[in-house]
């Protein structure tokens, strides 16, 4: 059993008061974080540029392979830039789940 | 304080275990806890009664560590993310550890600040298969958060490919899914990020983080590139991981003969590292006539800058804490306590995060140095070492039961986790651990001659080259033995 002379009893008890409280104080502070709203990050950060992209870029984006790729950038080649993301849905093989999930990687840029 | 604190802490780990077993109301207990502690205080002249309720303190101290660790903020990053979801986030923040390279992708630990992401889709997404308690879970959050920029906290780990160098306290906006693998264990962290080329991840050319952890990961580079740049990759390799910590360059045929022989803990940092710092500094600076008082605080400093270095594993800071109350207790001109120092270094890991309780490294950490304080002088008894005349044969029989007791110490563990069972560990470790030091005191030395003195650093090169060689083929001579080691 343990052999603690008063003071060190008073002293872990402190400790240990000081350990419950401070767990207190961190689990009222977890529960009560407020969720705040901000502004708003610009639409294109990260994104690739449609118009721009070589066909390792695109690849990088998942759910593009190497083929889908390559047809992206022949369209690219033969009809012109890209007016919108929407296009990509004339790229034979592309299914509208794939097209939501590749969509919010890419954007058209015709300046860029 | 005779060994008391080891108690208290086993009262303490069997807390977090019932917890983790069972499920356990956070305010109930907490408040039963706040009454134990003013019982106590009216029972604090009453032997057995006050012995017993503490006892019943730290069990429930424990458990509500544990409890109080399951509990994530409202704006956790985790929050946000549902298991399988195509929803792309814009994650704001910066990187909290090292970044560690390997295979050509870098993998860091990132701390959300701010969180954007398609609320749209990742509604219909989380609501499709969602539980009802999930979907309500759902529904309070976008009731009350009507944009799709959140402020956030809580660290994800990243995985990134093709993005150039990173390092700790960048502030970067990266673009990706995040996914919470099932049973992702590693501390606090719940999702993982892949981010594949270098648009994703964009540089804010900021740096938040603390300066005495950049310093820590600055001159950890600059170590690094001294082995790199004077040793031969096979040296440089197991040097740097004896020194650093730093396994990712060890070749997987070298780390699997170590496993063999059960030697693998002289490749990762631990209190014998620790042990090797507090010794070497504390001799520079007795050279330095430096006051003995001052001397033991900057032992101290050096001690947790290493601990920084190594990236403050469980070992390192079990081994640090444990150097640290020793020293103090020298500075206090008190008898130091082993049993307490490694109690005390437990409670301390344990508060600031319960669940290394679970992790394989803090399990064998701490039971290897329990065993060699338990059994050690048991063994030592039994055997009636005392009456070994010859100096020589003594030191030799003392270092096989050292060996003995951690090997019976940990050998349940290693067998349950690694599925290995290796009687030639006690061998093993009489030959290995000196040679280790030697690499280890000869690596430190190298890297202290090529810092002020590269011209002198040539006969340490040679020194760490011949010991690794002598290292590798003594592991190598061992586990050829017969039933040196077998599979489970």
């Amino acid at each position: 059993m343990l052999s603690l002379t008063n003071d060190e009893r008073r002293v872990i008890l402190f400790l240990v008061f000081v350990a419950l409280l401070g767990l207190g104080v961190n689990f009222i502070v977890k529960q009560f974080t407020p969720t705040k709203s901000l502004a708003y990050f610009s639409d294109r950060l990260g994104k690739i540029n449609l118009n721009t992209a070589d066909k390792k870029l695109l690849m990088s984006i998942s759910g593009i392979g190497e083929k889908f790729a390559q047809r992206i950038i022949e369209l690219r080649e033969n009809q012109g830039n890209f007016s919108s993301i929407e296009e990509l849905k004339n790229i034979k093989g592309i299914t509208g789940v794939k097209f939501d999930k590749i969509k919010d990687y890419l954007i058209v840029d015709n300046e860029g | 304080m005779k060994d008391n604190l080891g108690l208290i802490t086993i009262w303490f780990c069997l807390g977090i275990i019932f917890t983790h077993l069972f499920r356990v109301p956070f305010w109930p207990v907490y408040i039963v806890e706040l009454a134990l502690i003013i019982t106590c205080a009216f029972l604090i002249k009453k032997g057995l009664s006050f012995n017993i309720l503490l006892f019943l303190l730290g069990f429930i101290l424990g458990a509500l560590c544990l409890k109080n660790s399951y509990i994530t903020p409202k704006n956790d990053v985790s929050k946000y993310i549902y298991y399988k979801n195509n929803t792309v986030y814009l994650i704001k923040g910066f990187i909290n550890n090292q970044p560690v390279i390997k295979d050509g992708r870098v993998s860091f630990i990132f701390r959300a600040e701010e969180l954007q992401f398609d609320k749209d889709k990742y509604s219909a997404e989380a609501h499709t298969g969602a539980s009802a308690s999930e979907e309500a879970h759902l529904a309070i959050l976008f009731a009350k958060v009507r944009s799709a920029r959140y402020n956030s906290c809580g660290d994800i780990l990243v995985y990134a490919k093709d993005t150039g160098r990173l390092a700790y306290g960048e502030e970067l906006i990266l673009l990706g899914n995040i996914h919470r693998p099932y049973r992702l264990f590693r501390g606090n962290i719940s999702a993982v990020m892949c981010i594949k080329n270098n648009s994703a991840l964009i540089r804010l050319n900021k740096n938040k983080g603390s300066l005495f952890r950049r310093l820590a990961f600055c001159l950890k580079d600059n170590i690094e590139a001294v082995f790199i740049k004077r040793l031969s990759p096979l040296t440089a390799s197991i040097v740097d991981a004896m020194v650093l910590g730093e396994k990712r360059r060890i070749l997987p045929i070298v780390y699997d003969s170590m496993i063999k022989s059960g030697t693998v803990h002289i490749l990762v940092v631990s209190g014998f590292n620790v042990g090797i710092i507090a010794f070497m500094a504390g001799l520079f600076f007795k050279i330095l006539r430096i006051p003995r008082k001052l001397r033991y605080f900057l032992i101290i400093f050096c001690l947790v800058f290493y601990c920084f270095i190594t990236g403050a594993s469980a070992p390192v800071v079990r081994a640090t804490v444990m150097g640290i109350f020793l020293i103090l207790g020298y500075f206090l001109k008190r008898e130091p306590n082993i049993t307490n120092s490694l109690s005390l270094a437990a409670l301390f890991i344990l508060v600031i995060n319960p669940k290394e309780l679970f992790s394989i490294s803090f399990q064998l950490s701490f039971v290897s140095v329990a065993a060699i304080i338990y059994l050690y002088p048991r063994l030592k008894s039994l055997f009636r070492l005392e009456k070994i005349k010859i100096k020589f044969l003594k030191v030799i029989v003392e270092g096989c039961m050292v060996s003995l007791s951690a090997w019976l110490g940990t050998c349940g563990f290693i067998a349950y986790y690694f599925k290995i069972f290796s009687p030639v560990t006690v061998l093993a470790n009489i030959f290995i651990v000196p040679l280790a030091t030697l690499i280890t005191l000869s690596g430190l030395s190298m890297v202290i001659i090529s810092l002020i003195l590269p011209l002198l650093s040539g006969p340490f090169v040679s020194t760490n080259e011949i010991l690794v060689i002598i290292l590798l083929g003594v592991n190598n001579f061992l586990i050829n033995l017969p039933f040196a080691y077998l599979y489970l």
